[in-house]
C-alpha cells in the first residue's frame, strides 16, 4: 500500500508518498525515480503520510541521492519518528537532507 | 387433585374454597372485582344523588322513611369500595361481599321506590356472571330474590305506594287535605294487610319469573365464558410449549452448524467464518465446512425454499446428504449430481434447495466448486478488489432427477478469498422497501478487501444491519467466507515441506502453556505476499496496546527478513515461508519465528555495512538484516533438519 503523488514545479519534483514504502511498493517508486529528467534540479520527498520505510525503500533513496547528486538536489521532508530512527541506525541522515 | 381427594378434606376444603382461585380464573377474578367496585362506587353517588334531591324537595318521599335505609346504603357502598381498593381487587372472597352488598343496597332502593325500581335486582345477578362462576350466579340469584322479597314486603308498608293495587269498596269517597294520595288510601281505612298480599301476587311474583329468566341467561354466560377462559388456558399452555419446542429446535438448528472455525496453520493455510442468521426461529439456510480427506476441504452454503419449521426439517436433510455426498476423489459436480438425486427420493413436498458446493484443494491451493442454483459467489483473486463470479448454474438441488451439474477451478493464490451468502443478503430490505442488492454487497467488500473473514462478515453484517434499520428481518440471512493464505506442500514430499515442530516456536523463557496468541501463516516466499505477513502480525498484534511506533518497527523487521526469504532462500526457484506470530501471556513481548526450507543463510555470520559511507560509495546489502539487528530486542537464529529458523523479539 504506498500512493504516490507527484507534482512538478519548474525544475523541482515533488513526492508525496502515503503508506508503507516496504519491498512490495519500493519497487513503485524507483520506476518513478529511475523517469527523472535530467534537467530537475530538485527533488523533494515528502514524508508526511509514509508510515514506515525499509530497506527496500532505502535503497531508492540511496540510488535517488546518486542521481541528485549529480544534477541537483534531494531532500526528504516531514520524517516521523519511526523513519528517523531507521535513517539514524543505518547512517542515512549523513546522507540525505532531512528537514 | 382426585375426586378422592376432594371428598376427604370434605367441608373445610369446600369452605377454603370460597377464599381460593384457580391461577386460571385469577385475571377475570381481579378484573371482575374492578368491575363490581366501579359499580359500587356508582351507586353509592346515585344514592346520595337521592338523598339530595329529597332533601332539596324535589324528590317528596318521606324523609323519616327514606333517610335512614339511604345513609346505610351510601356507608356501605363507600366501605365495600375502600376494601376492595385496598386489597388491590386481589382476593377470592371479594366476589361474595360485592355480590351481596349490591343486592343489600338495590333492596334498600327497592324498598323505598318499590315498584318503580324493581329491576334494580338484576344487576347483583348479571354482575355474578362476569366471575364466569355458576356457584356465584346461583348464589346471587338466591340472595337478591331473597331480599327483594323482604323489600317488597317493607316496601307495601313504607315506600311508595302502588295504587294500582287499590281496589276500594263501591262508592267510597277520599278526600284529600294536599299531600300524597296514598296517604288518603290509607284514611280510608284500607287494610295495609291486604296490600302486602297483593304486592307479593301481583308485583313480586310477575318480575320473579322475569328475573328467573334473567338468572338462566346469566346462568348460562357463566358456564360459556368459563369454558372460554379454559380453553384459552389450554391453548396459552399449548402455544408456551411449542415455543419451548421451537427454542430448542433454533439450539439444534444451531449447535449443527459448526461455530469453532480453525485458525490458519501449516496444514490448515486458510481462514474460514460463517454466520446464519434465521428470519424466524429456525430457518432453512445453512452452511457447511469439513474435511474430505486429509488435503481437501468441503465448503457448502444452502438456502432451502420456504422459511420456519419446514424448511429447517429440509435442511437437515439435504446438510446430511450433501456431506454425505463428498467422498475422497469426487469433483464438486457428482457431489451436487448425488445429493439432488438423494434429495429427490421421497420428496412429495417438492422442496428443494440452491446449493453451492467447493473443495478446497489444500496441497495445490486450487479450489473446485459447482453451483446448483445457488446465487454468485464473490472473488477476490491475485489482488485487492471482490468481483462477483458468474458461475454457470445447475438446477436446484431437490428439484429434478439426474440434473447435471458443472464443476469450475479456481487456482488461489495467497490472500486471495471468496464470499458466500444467501439471498437474504442481496434481499435485505430498507425500510423504504429497497434491496440492498449486490452492488453494495461489492461495495462493502471492497471497503476492506484484505481483512480476515471474520472481520469480512462482520462488516457486512454491520453493513446490512445499517441499511436495513429497523425493517424486521424477511429472510435467513447466512453468509460464509473463506481465505486461503498459501497451500500445503504434500507430506510425501518432505524435503519440500515445512516442518513446523510447535515445540519449537514457543518461546523458550517461558513454558510453552503459558504462551498466548500462538498464529502461523504458511505462505509463498514471494515480495507481493508481504502485506499478508504484516496484516498476519497487525492481527496479532490487536487489542495488545502495542505502540504504532514498535508495531511499525516490527513491521519493518518482517518485511526485512521475509523479503530476504522470498529473493534469496529459494533463489532461483520458488518456497515457503512460515511465520509465527507469539505474545507473551501479558502481551508485553511479541515473538515471530520465521521459518524457511532454503539455503542456509546465517545472518549474524554476514559482516554489519559501513554505515558511515557516503551516498556515493554505499551499497544496499546486508542493510535490511542489520536494521532488523537494530530495532529489535533480540534475534536469535538456528538451523536445524533443513531449516533457517529466525526468531525475532521485541517488547513493548
Amino acid at each position: 500500500m504506498l500512493n504516490i503523488e507527484k507534482a512538478t514545479d519548474a525544475d523541482i519534483i515533488t513526492y508525496k508518498l502515503e503508506g508503507r514504502l516496504d519491498t512490495a511498493t519500493a519497487p513503485d517508486l524507483e520506476e518513478e525515480v529511475k523517469g527523472i529528467s535530467e534537467d530537475t534540479k530538485e527533488l523533494i520527498f515528502d514524508f508526511k503520510n509514509l508510515e514506515y520505510i525499509s530497506s527496500a525503500g532505502l535503497r531508492v533513496l540511496l540510488s535517488a541521492q546518486k542521481i541528485m547528486n549529480k544534477q541537483g538536489e534531494m531532500k526528504v521532508i516531514n520524517v516521523n519518528e519511526t523513519i528517523m530512527e531507521i535513517f539514524e541506525v543505518t547512517g542515512f541522515t549523513d546522507i540525505l537532507t532531512i528537514e | 387433585m382426585s375426586q378422592k381427594d376432594d371428598s376427604k378434606k370434605g367441608i373445610f376444603t369446600q369452605f377454603r374454597r370460597v377464599f381460593q382461585t384457580d391461577e386460571t380464573f385469577h385475571e377475570t377474578q381481579v378484573q371482575a372485582n374492578r368491575l363490581g367496585t366501579a359499580v359500587m362506587i356508582a351507586s353509592g353517588i346515585i344514592l346520595a344523588i337521592i338523598l339530595g334531591l329529597n332533601t332539596a324537595d324535589i324528590f317528596k318521599m318521606d324523609s323519616s322513611v327514606v333517610f335512614a335505609p339511604l345513609v346505610q346504603g351510601i356507608i356501605e357502598t363507600a366501605v365495600v369500595s375502600v376494601i376492595c381498593i385496598f386489597l388491590r381487587f386481589d382476593k377470592a372472597w371479594l366476589k361474595w361481599i360485592l355480590v351481596i352488598a349490591m343486592a343489600l343496597v338495590y333492596a334498600r332502593l327497592d324498598g323505598i321506590f318499590t315498584h318503580k325500581a324493581w329491576i334494580l335486582m338484576v344487576i347483583p345477578v348479571i354482575f355474578s356472571a362476569r366471575y364466569f362462576s355458576r356457584k356465584l350466579t346461583v348464589f346471587a340469584s338466591s340472595i337478591t330474590s331473597g331480599l327483594f322479597f323482604l323489600s317488597a314486603l317493607w316496601g307495601s308498608q313504607n315506600g311508595l305506594f302502588d295504587l294500582n293495587l287499590v281496589s276500594l269498596p263501591s262508592g267510597t269517597q277520599m278526600v284529600t287535605e294536599g299531600g300524597f294520595l296514598d296517604q288518603a288510601v290509607f284514611d280510608t281505612g284500607f287494610n295495609r294487610a291486604d296490600i302486602m298480599w297483593d304486592t307479593i301476587i301481583y308485583n313480586y311474583i310477575p318480575k320473579w319469573m322475569l328475573f328467573f329468566l334473567v338468572t338462566l341467561i346469566s346462568l348460562n354466560i357463566a358456564r360459556r365464558g368459563r369454558d372460554m377462559v379454559l380453553r384459552q388456558h389450554e391453548r396459552d399452555k399449548e402455544n408456551a410449549r411449542i415455543e419451548s419446542e421451537l427454542e430448542l429446535a433454533r439450539r439444534i438448528q444451531a449447535d449443527m452448524l459448526v461455530d469453532e472455525f480453525p485458525e490458519s496453520t501449516i496444514e490448515n493455510p486458510y481462514e474460514i467464518y460463517a454466520s446464519m442468521t434465521p428470519a424466524k426461529e429456525v430457518g432453512g439456510d445453512f452452511y457447511d465446512f469439513f474435511d474430505i480427506d486429509e488435503t481437501h476441504l468441503g465448503l457448502v452454503i444452502a438456502d432451502v425454499s420456504g422459511k420456519g419449521i419446514p424448511a429447517a426439517m429440509f435442511m437437515t436433510r439435504a446438510m446430511a446428504i450433501i456431506k454425505g455426498s463428498a467422498r475422497p476423489g469426487c469433483l464438486p459436480e457428482d457431489v451436487l449430481a448425488e445429493a439432488n438425486n438423494r434429495l429427490c427420493e421421497n420428496n412429495d413436498e417438492e422442496m428443494f434447495v440452491t446449493a453451492w458446493f467447493g473443495i478446497l484443494d489444500k496441497a495445490a491451493g486450487r479450489l473446485t466448486a459447482a453451483n446448483a442454483g445457488h446465487e454468485y459467489p464473490v472473488i477476490k483473486q491475485g489482488g485487492d478488489v471482490f468481483v462477483q463470479l458468474k458461475d454457470k448454474h445447475g438446477f436446484v438441488l431437490g428439484g429434478m432427477e439426474n440434473a447435471k451439474y458443472k464443476g469450475y477451478e479456481i487456482l488461489t493464490k495467497p490472500g486471495d478469498c471468496i464470499f458466500l451468502y444467501t439471498d437474504g443478503l442481496p434481499e435485505a430490505e430498507s425500510p423504504e422497501k429497497e434491496f440492498f442488492g449486490m452492488e453494495r454487497i461489492i461495495e462493502t467488500l471492497n471497503k476492506e478487501p484484505g481483512e480476515t473473514p471474520e472481520k469480512i462478515i462482520a462488516n457486512m453484517t454491520g453493513a446490512v444491519r445499517s441499511f436495513t434499520g429497523d425493517e424486521p428481518q424477511f429472510d435467513d440471512l447466512t453468509m460464509l467466507c473463506l481465505k486461503v493464505y498459501g497451500k500445503v506442500c504434500p507430506t510425501q514430499d518432505s524435503k519440500d515441506s515445512i516442518e513446523y515442530d510447535e515445540k519449537d516456536m514457543t518461546n523458550e523463557n517461558e513454558g510453552s502453556e503459558t504462551i498466548s496468541g500462538a498464529d502461523t501463516l504458511v505462505i509463498a516466499a514471494r515480495n507481493e505476499n508481504i502485506d499478508l505477513v504484516t496484516g498476519h502480525i497487525s492481527k496479532s498484534l490487536k487489542g495488545s496496546g502495542c505502540p504504532d511506533k514498535v508495531r511499525d518497527q516490527i513491521n519493518i523487521a518482517a518485511d526485512e527478513i521475509f523479503s530476504n526469504i522470498a529473493n534469496y532462500a529459494y533463489s532461483p526457484g520458488e518456497g515457503e515461508a512460515a511465520v509465527n506470530v507469539k505474545l507473551d501471556e501479558n502481551k508485553k513481548q511479541i515473538c515471530i519465528t520465521f521459518t524457511d526450507k532454503g539455503k542456509k543463510f546465517n545472518p549474524f555470520e554476514a559482516d554489519d555495512p559501513d554505515v558511515s559511507l557516503s551516498a556515493d560509495e554505499r551499497g544496499i546489502g546486508g542493510l535490511g538484516i542489520f536494521m532488523v539487528k537494530r530495532i529489535m530486542d533480540e534475534v536469535k537464529y538456528e538451523y536445524k533438519d533443513g531449516q533457517n529458523i529466525l526468531k525475532i523479539y521485541k517488547s513493548f
